[in-house]
């Protein structure tokens, strides 16, 4: 097992290519710049993931967003190896995943890993107690003790109650919880979500979303999050990478993401997000003394909580970094300007 | 277009002209010979080669030695503990009216008289059923995870679903001999198919985010396929069971040409002696295990969380002994048989309805009967065998193949058409052909315009289709024993009782095409003022044609089926060939009329196929 000043997710230079012939050719094919399009004409095989490289710090969670087709789905199956990578290299705390044979990869499974499926892939014919307990199961660890630990999660994600019914008799919400709570179960240290929400409407997925953000503040796991909501990404993400055509358009913090995309693919997406509750007070910092110091604020902030003030009184407000040093003022000015970038 | 017409009407006159009429015999290649051959050894070999003396004679016993076990348990037990069993696992689904009914289905076949002759049929059919369940469930897994084996198998269960049972069974006398178990053999080649289909589409059908949840928890490919894949399998695993047992009541009839004896002796003696009511009331004791087996299977499978009764441990063991008790005291007392039964007087009436019915109409059903004889089939035979050349029937016949589906399948049709002539059996080919085609129009012409009517009233359908349904249970041989009584012995009986037959699932077929249609399709037309005639003809019947076409598909494979028990009351063809061929039994005949039933099948199945893939509307894309 690697340290543990390692990135807990390392990947270098991954590529996955369906379809069948000579990828290797094809992998060249790309490097040499041709389009996803152009290859699929030419060889018939599709590059779902493209010279992809990150790394997730211990305890970050990274979201990877992108729209149906972009690979996202392919590329978290790669690191799960439950899709093979055509060439790359993916190192877990050090330990190389490509090399693991397979009862190495079924140990890192059972006891480092887990996933959350989109449609909840959970097993119909077992009782949510045994579906919640199945990763302990297949360990075969005793029933008594499993149902001890099942149970005990099964009451933090909320479920008291539902153990001996079946997962169709619950709602969709209610089923991504027991898949939540099955992932739980094996007290992996890296979590993997593959559009966990995306199935559920939209005031669920947005409890379901607080709902992690409240586990994840206590377990502190090393999370890679997929969705093809930008808002979802912008809210659950410590880091975001924006993936079209198998490859990353752009990786940073949301704010980063915000303030400045990468490319035209990115802006688009930025465009419909409402930046003042995305953007920290920093971004709309100017240089400057207030009159009086009688209000600041933090230039961790977000924007939104600095309109009512602005709104109350048109004087510029003293802000202030983490040593509660002033670094600047915002004013109505500064803030419109960031805010009207939003209309073009 | 014009130029390939004027060639093929070429093409036509050169072969007319310059070929010969009918087979020449000339032609025959002689398929027979080799199989004869192998025959004549085998029979010299029977008692002395190690092959039967070590593989097929042990294993003939052991078929045996199952099959007498079970029918000497079913024999000991008193009469109502297999009733009280099947309403208790029935009625674990709170379903209490099903459970009643199954029951009583259980003593059905006692109050008519035939318990033993059950016991003798469900003995078999449970060894068969058990043999069918041990190799098909692991084949069909197999099929599943492994695409090579997949590829391999399907071209044979597909063969194994289209040859004619009284062709299986010649090599199984050859190998086996004559008996209950060999006819146990018999009817596990027929019904393993739907066994390793619907195990292998079980396994298939499972959810992949399921296989991949279980792989991402570390489980070994054996944990998957124990704990998720089997389990969420079983509903369609049962199904298939349920399905073999289906098939394998189908051939409850035909088995008793190899010994099966039981209910299928029963049926062919009623046939011989012209009893139709009793042929009918033995016959529904067949139903009667087929529903009962059907209702338990399926009690046993049931989505998880549905409501069941709940039976305390204790509660289950006492039951158990109380019934185990009952048992030995039923026995003591000899209630073991059925007490009383209603027998052949129940059926008397039925079969003075039918004489009755048979002098009466006498004046209707002889001519009919002399017009299809004399004027179709006659007719039909001496202008294939003296009219037209062969040549001419391969040219039309691969002209309308390349027509409908292009030149590979005109190439095929050519080829097919060519090599039942090259068999030998021509003749017999063109006669079962003109008989099909005889009940296929007849089926047609009754089957369509009810099917048109009952598309548009949902309800009437919803009461009647559970009665089409039903007909389908019925073993085919039994739909001939009341026509062999109103017509006279000979090809006419067979016809009619191939179209009773085949007509529900044309009915069904066409009036579920009707009621798809799209209902803005035919709100656009009358909102455009069409009249309810337009509407029929121009917009619902021309949407359902794909649907129609496939019930006429479906009517052609269930008269072609009905070959052999058409040859069985004197309808002549390949249906009597193979009789021949079995009862001989020839092995060499056997194997022709197989290849020739079997390539005429399989061209009539997929130009009509094609024919209603042509007629498909263009689905926008």
């Amino acid at each position: 097992m690697g340290s543990g000043d390692q990135p807990a997710i390392d990947l270098r230079h991954v590529w996955r290519v369906f379809g069948p012939g000579d990828s290797a050719r094809t992998i060249e094919l790309a490097k040499s710049g041709s389009s996803r399009a152009e290859i699929l004409q030419k060889t018939k095989q599709t590059v779902a993931v493209r010279d992809v490289s990150f790394s997730v710090a211990q305890g970050e969670t990274f979201v990877v967003m992108g729209l149906s087709g972009s690979g996202k789905s392919t590329l978290i199956r790669c690191l799960s190896r439950l899709i093979e990578p055509t060439q790359g290299e993916i190192l877990l705390s050090g330990d190389d995943l490509l090399a693991m044979d397979e009862d190495q990869l079924r140990q890192l499974r059972r006891g480092r890993m887990s996933m959350v499926f989109q449609h909840f892939g959970l097993f119909p014919h077992r009782k949510v107690i045994d579906n919640i307990a199945y990763g302990l199961e297949v360990q075969k660890i005793d029933k008594s003790v499993r149902l001890a630990k099942a149970t005990e999660i099964l009451n933090t994600v909320g479920l008291d109650g539902w153990a001996d019914h079946y997962p169709q008799q619950l709602s969709g919400g209610m089923q991504q919880r027991v898949g939540l709570a099955r992932a739980l179960a094996v007290d992996p240290q890296i979590l993997l979500f593959d559009e966990p929400f995306s199935a559920l409407d939209p005031l669920i997925r947005k409890e379901m979303q607080d709902e992690l953000i409240k586990l994840q503040k206590t377990m502190q796991r090393t999370i890679v999050f997929i969705t093809h909501d930008f808002a979802e990404a912008l809210r659950l993400g410590d880091r975001i990478a924006i993936m079209k055509d198998g490859s990353f358009d752009q990786i940073g913090t949301p704010e980063e993401i915000v303030s400045a995309p990468a490319t035209p693919y990115v802006r688009e997406f930025v465009n419909d997000v409402p930046r003042a509750k995305v953007l920290s007070v920093k971004s709309v910092t100017v240089a400057g003394t207030a009159a009086s110091n009688s209000r600041t604020v933090m230039s961790v902030a977000k924007i939104e909580t600095i309109i009512p003030m602005l709104l109350e009184r048109d004087e510029p407000i003293t802000v202030l970094d983490a040593n509660n040093q002033a670094i600047g003022v915002v004013n109505r000015a500064s803030v419109a300007k960031i805010l009207q970038a939003e209309q073009k | 277009m014009k130029r390939r017409i004027s060639g093929i009407v070429v093409l036509l006159i050169f072969a007319q002209t310059l070929g010969t009429r009918g087979f020449p015999d000339s032609l025959n290649i002689g398929l027979a010979e080799p199989i004869t051959n192998l025959q004549s050894w085998v029979r010299k070999n029977r008692s002395s080669h190690w092959l039967f003396e070590f593989i097929l004679n042990p294993f003939i016993s052991v078929v045996e030695f199952g099959i007498e076990l079970v029918e000497s348990v079913f024999t000991w037990l008193p009469w109502f503990v297999p009733a009280i069993i099947v309403f208790a696992v029935v009625a674990r689904t709170r379903r209490w009216g099903v459970a009643s009914f199954a029951a009583l289905a259980v003593v059905y076949p006692g109050l008519v008289g035939v318990w033993s002759e059950s016991i003798v049929t469900i003995s078999l059919m449970a060894v068969a059923v058990f043999i069918c369940v041990l190799i098909g469930v692991p084949l069909g897994v197999l099929t599943a995870l492994n695409r090579r084996i997949e590829l391999a198998l399907r071209p044979i269960l597909d063969g194994m679903q289209t040859v004619p049972a009284t062709v299986y069974l010649i090599p199984i006398v050859l190998f086996f001999g004559i008996g209950p178990a060999p006819a146990a053999i018999a009817t596990v080649i027929y019904a393993l198919p739907p066994m390793v289909r619907l195990t292998a589409l079980g396994i298939q059908q499972v959810p992949k985010s399921a296989v991949e949840a279980a792989q991402m928890f570390g489980a070994t490919k054996r944990q998957v396929l124990a704990k998720v894949q089997l389990p969420l399998a079983v509903p369609s695993i049962i199904t298939g069971i349920n399905q073999t047992v289906m098939m394998a009541l189908g051939i409850v009839v035909i088995a008793t040409l190899v010994g099966a004896g039981g209910l299928g002796q029963e049926i062919n003696q009623t046939v011989r002696r012209l009893q139709p009511g009793r042929g009918l009331v033995v016959s529904l004791a067949v139903v009667a295990v087929a529903l009962v087996l059907d209702r338990v299977s399926m009690s046993l499978v049931s989505t998880p969380g549905a409501p069941r009764v709940r039976v305390k441990r204790n509660t289950l063991y006492m039951s158990l002994i109380g019934l185990a008790f009952a048992a030995v005291v039923g026995k003591l007392l000899g209630w073991v048989e059925f007490p009383f039964s209603w027998g052949t007087s129940f059926a008397d009436p039925i079969d003075t309805g039918f004489k009755w019915f048979r002098t009466t109409f006498d004046v209707v059903t002889r001519p009919f009967n002399d017009f299809i004889v004399r004027e179709i089939l006659v007719r039909a035979q001496t202008l294939f065998n003296e009219t037209i050349t062969w040549q001419a029937v391969v040219v039309v016949a691969s002209a309308f193949a390349f027509y409908v589906a292009g030149w590979k399948m005109s190439l095929f049709t050519a080829c097919g058409v060519t090599f039942i002539g090259l068999t030998g059996r021509w003749l017999d080919a063109v006669d079962t052909l003109a008989q099909t085609v005889v009940a296929v129009i007849i089926s047609i012409l009754i089957a369509l315009p009810i099917g048109i009517w009952l598309g548009r009233r949902p309800r009437i359908e919803a009461i009647i289709a559970p009665v089409l349904d039903a007909f389908q249970t019925i073993p085919n041989l039994v739909y001939a024993i009341p026509f062999v009584m109103i017509f006279s012995v000979g090809p006419v009986p067979g016809i009619v009782a191939a179209v009773v037959y085949a007509i529900p699932p044309g009915i069904r077929l066409t009036s579920l095409g009707i009621r798809q249609v799209n209902n803005e399709s035919v709100e656009a037309a009358t909102t455009f003022g069409a009249t309810q005639r337009q509407i029929l003809w121009g917009v619902r019947i021309k949407l359902a044609m794909p649907s129609i076409i496939l019930a006429i598909n479906q009517m052609v494979m269930m008269v072609l089926a009905m070959a052999i028990i058409s040859g069985m009351v004197g309808g002549g063809g390949l249906g009597y060939r193979s009789i021949e061929a079995l009862t001989g039994p020839n092995s060499g005949l056997g194997v022709e009329v197989g290849l020739a039933i079997v390539i005429m099948a399989t061209i009539l199945d997929r130009l009509l196929q094609a024919t209603a893939r042509r007629l498909q509307a263009p689905v926008a894309v």
